[in-house]
C-alpha cells in the first residue's frame, strides 16, 4: 500500500508556551481557510499542549495518509507541506537503524530522521518543504523550511501562544491574532522589491527564512540556519566537467522530482531553461508528456512561436492559454490575495491563470524551470553588471559603453533614444564598492514611489531597507565580485520571495498544483556554485553550460535564441481595459488612500490624470509613472484584502472529511475520531 | 516669449509631469534630468512630444542627445536654436 501523496498541502497549528491545553476552536478556520491546498480533507492533532493542522489533497483516495504522523512512540508528531525527495534512501537508513514505519509516505521519515537526528535532520533531507514536529518529550516544536524556500512558513505570537502556518490567511483566521499592516514591511517592498527575512508586510507576522529551522519551547525560540548557499569557493573545472556535471545533476534532479505516482506535466516557455527541463523529462519518463504553456494577446510578450516549435520537437500533449489585457486586470486582485504582499508587477497573474489550466485538465504536478537564470548566469542584470564594471576600468572609453546595445538591443531599436539609454546605464557605474552595485539602478528608480507617500507614512518609517538587507547577507558577501554580489541579492531575495512564492507557490497553489524546480535541486547548486561565473557566463553569452548541454537535444532556433525576460503588461492592462480602469478608479479613491494612509491621495490623483491623459494622447506609460502606479494599485488592494470589512471566516462544511487525533489522558493512548 | 519664459515653461512642464510628488519649485535649471532620475529614456520621448507640439517645430533624430536634453538649461538652449526665438507665447 503506497501512502505517498503529493505535496499540496498546507499546514497550521500553534503550542501553548505555558504548557496549558491550547484552545480547540481555532485550528477549524485555520485550516479552512488554506483549503485551496489541500482541498480534500484535513487532519488535526491535538496533543498535551499543541494542535497540529493539515489541509491535503490526496492523489490515491485511501484510508491512510492522514496527518499528523508519528513515531513508534507517538510522542513525537509532525505536519508536513512538501516533498522529500530521497525518502526511499532515508527509509533505508532509518529501517537499518532500528526505526518502524507505519506508512509508506515521505511524511513519516521526517519524524524518524528527526527521531534520529535531532535539529539537524533537514540536513538529509533533500526536497521542497515547510513542516512543524511537535516533540512531547521535551515540549518543543520545531519548525524547518526547505534550503531555497520553495515551501512557506509563517508565524506569530498570540500571549501564550505560538502559531505557524503556510500561510498568513490561516493566521489571520485563529481570530488570535488581529493582522495589522507593517509600515516597515511595505516599505522595503517599496524599496526592494521583497522583504528581508523575516519581515513580512504584516507588522505582528514573521516569515521563517529559507534553509532555517526554528525551535520553540517554554525556555524560549531559537532560530538556526542549516544550509548556506556556496559563495565564494570556486575551482577551475574544465568545459567538459561543468557540461557533464550538470548533465548528470540535472538528469538526477528529474529523476528524483518524477519520484511521484502521478502523471507529472511541464510548464513549457519556449525559453532555454524550460526546454530544456521539458526534454530531459521527456527522456526520463515512457508516460506521455504533457506541457502547459501561456500566450499573450500582446505580441510584445508571446512566445507561442517557440513553444509550438518545441512541442511539435518532443511530441509532447500540449495545452495553452491565451491571455489578455482583461484577464491580467481583472485577476491581479486574486494574486495579491494569494501572494499576500503588495507585487510590483502582474506577472503572476498570468501564472495563476495557467495552474488553472493545468489543475482543469487534471495535472497536479508539473516540472518547471525556475533557478537558472539565478545560479547559471542568465539574467540580463548579471551581464548589464559586467558591462557597467568593464566601463568604469576605462571611464572614458567611448567604445565600452556600447556594449550596452548588445546587451539590450531592444532598448536600442529606437536608435534615437540610444544616448539616454546609455547614460541611464551607466549611471554610477563608477562605484563598483557598492555592495548593491548591480542593483543599483533598480534601487534608485524604486525609490520615487517614496516620494508618494504620506507625511505620516514617512515620519514612521524608521528603518532603512537597504541596511536591513545588507545585514542579512551571507559572510563574505561584500569581499565578493560586482556579477557575484549581484547573483548573491537575486537568489537570498528575489529568487524565494517573489519568482518562488508571488510568482510560484502562491499562484500554483492558489490552484492545487505544486511545482517542482528542477534547477533548486541543492546538489545541483552545490556544483554549480564551484564554476567560475566566467566560466557561466564568457563575454555576454548567458548560461553557456547549458546551452552546450542543449546542443542535440533542442532545435537550434530555441539554442540561439536570446534570453527573453517573462512579462506581462502592467499598467496597460488596466489602462486599456473597462474592467481594468474601474479597479484602478476603486483603489484609487481618496478615501481608501486616507484609510490605509501610505500614499498621499493628493499626489497619488494628480500622477493617476496625467498618466491617464498621457496613455490616451500616445498609448504609453513611462517607466517611472508605472511602476509607481503598479504600487500604489496593489498597496492599496492589499491593504483592502486582508484589512479592509473583515468576510467572515471559513468554516468547515458538511462535505469535507475530517480526522481527529486526540491525545489520550492515560499511558499516552489515542482516540480515533472520525468526523462528517 | 523671452529665454526665461522658455526656460519657465520647461521648468513647469517638467515639474508637473515628472516631479509630482517632489519638493514643489526644487528643479534647478541645470539639474541633470537623467542622473537625478527625472527622465528616464520613455520620459524623454514624452517630453520630446511636449516640445514639438508647443515649439511647433520637429526634433531631428540625430538632436537626440543629452547635450540637448539633458538638462532645462540645455533644453532652453537648444530650442532657442531651433526657433531663432520665434517662440509662440
Amino acid at each position: 500500500m503506497d501512502l505517498r501523496s503529493i505535496g499540496v498541502c498546507g499546514i497550521a497549528g500553534y503550542v501553548a508556551l505555558d504548557g496549558s491545553v491550547p484552545p480547540r476552536e481555532p485550528i477549524e478556520p485555520m485550516l479552512a481557510s488554506l483549503r485551496h491546498r489541500g482541498p480534500d480533507g484535513f487532519g488535526i492533532y491535538r496533543g498535551d499542549s499543541c494542535v497540529l493542522g493539515h489541509a491535503r489533497l490526496s492523489i490515491i483516495d485511501l484510508e491512510g495518509g492522514w496527518q499528523p504522523i508519528f513515531n513508534e512512540n507517538r510522542d513525537v508528531a509532525v505536519t508536513f507541506n512538501g516533498e522529500i525527495y530521497n525518502y526511499v534512501e532515508l527509509r533505508r537508513e532509518l529501517e537499518a537503524i532500528g526505526h518502524r514505519f507505519y506508512t509508506n509516505s515521505d511524511t513519516e521519515v521526517i519524524v524518524h530522521a528527526y527521531e534520529e537526528w535531532g535539529k539537524r535532520c533537514p540536513e538529509r533531507f533533500n526536497g521542497q518543504f515547510g513542516f512543524a514536529i511537535y516533540d512531547h518529550r521535551d515540549k518543543t516544536l520545531f519548525l524547518c523550511r526547505d534550503r531555497l524556500g520553495v515551501r512557506p512558513v509563517y508565524y506569530t505570537r498570540a500571549g501564550n501562544t505560538f502559531l505557524f502556518a503556510s500561510e498568513v490567511k490561516a493566521l489571520k483566521a485563529s481570530g488570535l491574532v488581529p493582522l495589522e499592516p507593517s509600515v516597515e514591511g511595505i516599505h522595503q517592498i517599496f524599496s526592494l522589491w521583497t522583504n528581508v527575512y523575516p519581515r513580512t508586510p504584516f507588522a505582528n507576522v514573521s516569515e521563517l527564512p529559507p534553509a532555517h529551522i526554528m525551535v520553540v519551547s517554554p525556555r524560549g525560540t531559537e532560530t538556526e540556519k542549516y544550509w548556506s548557499l556556496p559563495i565564494g569557493r570556486k575551482e577551475t573545472l574544465s568545459p567538459g566537467e561543468c557540461i557533464e556535471g550538470l548533465k548528470e545533476h540535472i538528469d538526477r534532479s528529474i529523476r528524483l522530482r518524477l519520484r511521484a505516482d502521478v502523471p507529472v506535466g511541464a510548464y513549457l516557455s519556449g525559453g532555454l531553461d524550460s526546454s530544456l527541463t521539458t526534454a530531459f523529462t521527456r527522456r526520463c519518463t515512457s508516460t506521455p508528456l504533457k506541457t502547459f504553456s501561456l500566450e499573450f494577446e500582446d505580441p510584445r510578450f508571446d512566445e507561442s512561436e517557440y513553444q509550438g516549435e518545441m512541442v511539435r520537437f518532443l511530441g509532447t500533449e500540449h495545452s495553452s492559454i491565451r491571455v489578455t489585457a482583461e484577464d491580467i486586470a481583472g485577476h491581479f486582485p486574486d494574486a495579491i490575495r494569494a501572494a499576500e504582499r503588495p507585487l510590483l508587477r502582474t506577472a503572476p497573474v498570468p501564472m495563476l491563470l495557467l495552474s488553472r489550466l493545468v489543475r482543469s485538465e487534471g495535472y497536479k504536478v508539473v516540472i518547471t524551470g525556475e533557478g537558472a537564470d539565478e545560479f547559471l548566469l542568465g539574467y540580463d542584470i548579471f551581464k548589464e553588471t559586467k558591462v557597467r564594471e568593464y566601463c568604469s576600468r576605462q571611464p572614458e572609453s567611448r567604445l565600452r559603453p556600447l556594449l550596452l546595445r548588445r546587451l539590450y538591443p531592444y532598448l536600442f531599436t529606437d536608435g534615437r533614444m540610444a544616448k539616454f539609454q546609455e547614460t541611464f546605464f551607466l549611471k554610477g557605474f563608477k562605484e563598483t564598492a557598492d555592495p548593491f552595485y548591480g542593483h543599483r539602478l533598480r534601487f534608485e528608480q524604486t525609490k520615487r514611489i517614496h516620494d508618494f507617500y504620506s507625511p505620516e507614512a514617512m515620519f514612521r518609517i524608521r528603518e532603512d531597507p537597504e541596511s536591513a538587507l545588507l545585514r542579512s547577507m551571507p559572510p563574505g558577501f561584500s569581499d565578493l565580485s560586482p556579477i557575484e554580489r549581484t547573483q548573491v541579492v537575486e537568489i537570498e531575495t528575489l529568487l524565494s520571495s517573489y519568482l518562488l512564492s508571488s510568482q510560484g507557490d502562491r499562484v500554483a497553489m492558489a490552484n492545487s498544483v505544486e511545482g517542482r524546480f528542477v534547477f533548486l535541486d541543492h546538489e545541483l547548486i552545490e556544483f554549480v556554485s564551484r564554476i567560475e561565473p566566467n566560466r557561466k557566463m564568457p563575454g555576454l553569452h548567458e548560461k553557456r553550460i547549458l546551452k552546450e548541454i542543449g546542443r542535440g537535444m533542442l532545435p537550434s532556433r530555441i539554442l540561439e535564441r536570446k534570453k527573453f525576460p517573462y512579462r506581462a503588461p502592467d499598467m496597460e492592462s488596466f489602462l486599456s481595459t473597462a474592467r481594468g480602469r474601474r479597479i484602478l478608479e476603486e483603489a484609487l479613491d481618496p478615501v481608501g488612500l486616507e484609510t490605509f494612509g501610505l500614499f498621499d491621495a493628493v499626489k497619488v490623483q494628480l500622477l493617476a490624470s496625467k498618466v491617464v491623459s498621457e496613455a490616451q494622447r500616445n498609448g504609453r506609460v513611462t517607466t517611472s509613472d508605472n511602476l509607481v502606479l503598479m504600487s500604489v494599485l496593489s498597496g492599496q488592494l492589499f491593504h483592502k484584502l486582508f484589512f479592509g470589512p473583515s468576510v467572515p471566516a471559513e468554516r468547515f462544511n458538511g462535505r469535507d472529511r475530517v480526522h481527529h487525533i486526540v491525545k489520550g489522558s492515560e499511558k499516552g493512548e489515542y482516540e480515533w475520531v472520525r468526523t462528517a | 516669449m523671452g529665454s526665461d519664459g522658455i526656460r519657465g515653461k520647461i521648468r513647469d512642464y517638467i515639474q508637473d509631469r515628472f516631479m509630482i510628488g517632489k519638493p514643489l519649485n526644487s528643479l534647478k535649471d541645470n539639474d541633470q534630468l537623467l542622473e537625478k532620475g527625472i527622465l528616464d529614456s520613455t520620459g524623454v520621448l514624452e517630453l520630446v512630444g511636449f516640445i514639438e507640439e508647443y515649439f511647433a517645430f520637429s526634433v531631428e533624430d540625430a538632436e537626440l542627445l543629452p547635450d540637448n536634453l539633458g538638462s532645462v538649461e540645455n533644453i532652453a538652449v537648444y530650442i532657442e536654436r531651433k526657433t531663432g526665438q520665434r517662440v509662440p507665447g
